[in-house]
């Protein structure tokens, strides 16, 4: 369980793309064009939790991830680590944290070199940051992560090369690298999404369970709301670079406030067909973050919307304990219901 | 009874590479009725997309259709020479590719690709095939003035509409859509679903749905066929295969799924989906099922008829009620 205790903050994050234009239309108007990835968002992580970021496709969820480890530099914005701003280290400075703040990547086949044995992945950042004093204290390291995600025996694996593993093990190996130098959060961007469903299980179940015996913290970015919920303590919800509603996993999905929420929740089919649920689909396709609608950017889509929506921007605000929204006219207790 | 709209037995589909035979179809056997929906699920690899491939008679190299029969309303494809077959694919039978995304030509306007697939298969003139092709846009939701844009200035679920579009216009019988909308957003996949639904209805259409995503299947079919390591292990429809399912693979694979409506604990299913050349001895799913004994390595379960209509290849099925086999 959590104590409330935040471990990263991120206050008014912002990141701009500069869109690159054909050398006319570059002729014609000298004003650069953005693609506004990330457009202002506010949140906390706190210790021994899963923040889960949730979204669709593009709006804009790897970029914060990236920008939380300031692989991405942020445009505006801050990021407090244990007291340090981390929008404000150098490259190398920022390496020098990378035991403490890991990142798993999407795809395992993508992010694991082909060239370098398991061993060799895994031992990869204790070596470049000196955390171990011997070979044998290596090995040992190693070993010991790749039990924690078992890998077992660890001898059976240790020089394989990826192409002799299957994508969970690849992603097992994936989840021990990240977890070699101990680190105290770990951003996971769509750890399961690229994963077969009879293997996504068991790497789920895995980060889960490594919170409670490491002391660890993740930001979880996932398009997949159901398994938001199971990974999940607190969740965002973001729409074009924006975070529209956040709060506790099981309160947001059971009782969303935001229009944007539950359509999306309800757009999740359910894998029974004796349930007469109805998919609803919100009208039409998500604008161009290039030039975002005024107002509130959903209100071009949004079934509540009034004129006020259309020029203002709602503030996110508190609605119950813990749960936050961003929208003029969200729902109240009485009213979500199918 | 009326026939069925399309039968397939015994089907097998090999690929014949270097370390030997990829035995992606081996021996698959399902009927789809007229106006049925059927989904085709399974984990990536299992020969979902080959089946479709081998029921259309388009096996890519090196693969070959190397048994079985393709009854489509009662003609065996199989036999049929690829002059034959090219009248009856689009006409009778059509495929949404999977990857909709790639499988539009980037450097050709969708209205022209579609226009293209009218006059290949029927004889009209191109005005008629470019009313054609523009009243099929507007059936599936595009825009007819986006006729004359490129796929690259099309989203993912309008690439995907064109698709369906492309698969439709010469109005077949039967239609597979492979993967139709893996790689779309759940609001975009609520949007295409329904619209494959309303066809369906509008063209009493029969159509496969290819998917490795159960909720989709939940949502869309009539009947489920489930794939493991190119075998169908259980085929049943869709209530049965969601409440009553008897195979430990397709209980695992279920069950393996969060669900948004919360979920405690999630069954993993040890190891991972066995290689193609060599695949298992007996039945292909013994390595990693937690009831498998002797027999079940030694031999190959026979896909049987357990209950009316519902198809199962287990040794155990007739032990599979009400047990808990994965906790
Ligand atoms: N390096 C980049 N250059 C330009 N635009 C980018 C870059 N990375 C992301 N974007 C754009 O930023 C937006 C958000 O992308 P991303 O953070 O990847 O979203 P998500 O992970 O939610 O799918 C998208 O419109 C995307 O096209
Ligand atoms: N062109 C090919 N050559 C060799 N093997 C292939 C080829 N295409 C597919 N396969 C193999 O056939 C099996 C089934 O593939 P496929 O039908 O694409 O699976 P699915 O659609 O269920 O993901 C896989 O093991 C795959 O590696
Ligand atoms: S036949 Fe045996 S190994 Fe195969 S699924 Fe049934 S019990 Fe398991
Ligand atoms: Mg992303
Ligand atoms: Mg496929």
């Amino acid at each position: 369980m959590t104590t409330g205790e935040p471990i990263i903050e991120v206050r008014g994050l912002k990141k701009y793309f500069p869109v690159r234009r054909g050398l006319i239309a570059g002729m014609l108007s000298r004003e650069q064009i953005w693609v506004k990835a990330v457009d202002g968002i506010d949140f906390e992580i706190r210790k021994n939790e899963v923040f889960v970021i949730a979204g669709e496709s593009g709006c804009g969820k790897t970029t914060t991830g990236r920008c939380v480890l300031n692989l991405t530099a942020p445009t505006e914005g801050s990021i407090i680590y244990e007291g340090v701003d981390l929008a404000t280290l150098s490259k190398r400075e920022m390496k020098a944290l990378r035991p403490k703040l890991q990142i798993i990547f999407q795809d395992p086949y993508e992010s694991l070199n082909p060239r370098l044995s398991v061993f060799q992945s895994i031992a990869e950042c204790l070596q470049v940051n000196n955390l171990v004093s011997t070979q044998e204290e290596l090995l040992e390291r190693v070993k010991m992560a790749m039990e924690d995600v078992r890998l077992i025996p660890p001898e059976d694996f240790l020089y394989r090369y990826p192409h002799m593993l299957s994508g969970g093990q690849r992603q097992r190996v994936v989840v021990a690298r990240a977890l070699v130098s101990q680190p105290e959060f770990i951003v996971a961007d769509e750890p399961v999404s690229m994963l077969d469903a009879s293997i996504r299980a068991e790497v789920l179940q895995l980060l889960k369970e490594l919170i409670k015996k490491y002391d660890l913290s993740y930001l979880y970015i996932t398009h997949d709301l159901a398994s938001a919920r199971f990974v999940g303590d607190r969740i965002a919800i973001m729409y074009l670079g924006k975070i529209v509603e956040f709060g506790p996993v099981g309160r947001v999905i059971d009782n969303p406030k935001h229009q944007y929420t539950a359509i999306l929740i309800s757009a999740v089919p359910i894998p029974d067909p004796t349930l007469t649920h109805t998919r609803r689909a919100p009208v039409g396709e998500v604008p161009s973050p290039i030039n975002p609608p005024p107002g509130c950017r959903f209100h071009t889509r949004c079934e509540r919307a009034t004129e006020k929506c259309s020029r203002e921007e709602p503030p996110m605000k508190l609605v119950e304990k813990d749960h936050f929204v961003a929208c003029w006219h969200h729902f109240k207790p009485s009213q979500w219901r199918d | 009874m009326a026939k069925p709209m399309l039968e397939v037995k015994d089907l097998k589909a090999h690929f014949f590479i270097e370390a030997g035979s990829v035995k992606a179809v081996d021996g698959i056997s399902f009927t789809l009725e007229r106006g049925e929906t059927m989904g085709l699920a399974g984990e990536s690899g299992c020969g979902k997309s080959t089946t479709a491939f081998a029921i259309l008679q388009l096996m890519p190299y090196p693969g070959k259709v190397v048994g079985g029969q393709v009854v489509l309303d009662g003609i065996d494809l199989v036999q049929r020479s690829p002059e034959e077959m090219r009248k009856i694919r689009w006409k009778e039978i059509s495929i949404c590719f999977q990857g909709a995304m790639n499988a539009l030509n980037p450097v050709l306007r969708i209205g022209d690709q579609i226009v293209e697939a009218i006059m290949l298969h029927e004889d009209i003139s191109q005005d008629e095939a470019q009313r054609k092709m523009e009243d099929m846009l507007e059936t599936v939701g595009v825009d007819p003035t986006r006729a004359d844009n490129y796929p690259h200035e099309f989203s993912g679920g309008m690439k995907q509409r064109a698709m369906i579009a492309m698969a439709l216009v010469t109005e077949p019988k039967v239609i597979i859509a492979d993967e139709p909308t893996t790689a779309l957003d759940v609001t975009v996949e609520a949007q295409v679903l329904k619209l494959i639904k309303s066809l369906q209805k509008k063209y009493n259409l029969s159509v496969i749905i290819i998917t490795h995503d159960l909720a989709t299947i939940a949502e869309a079919c009539d009947r489920v066929a489930i794939m493991y390591a190119g075998k169908i292990i259980e085929y049943a429809d869709v209530v049965t295969i969601f409440k009553e399912r008897l195979h430990p693979y397709t209980e695992g694979l279920i069950r393996s799924v969060p669900s948004l409506l919360g979920s405690d604990h999630l069954v993993s299913v040890p190891g991972s989906p066995p290689g193609l050349v060599f695949p298992p001895e007996g039945c292909r799913f013994h390595p990693r099922c937690p009831i498998a004994n002797e027999l079940c390595a030694a031999k190959e379960p026979v896909f049987r008829e357990i209950r009316k209509k519902h198809f199962i290849a287990c040794h155990h099925a007739d032990q599979m009620w009400g047990k808990d086999v994965w906790k």
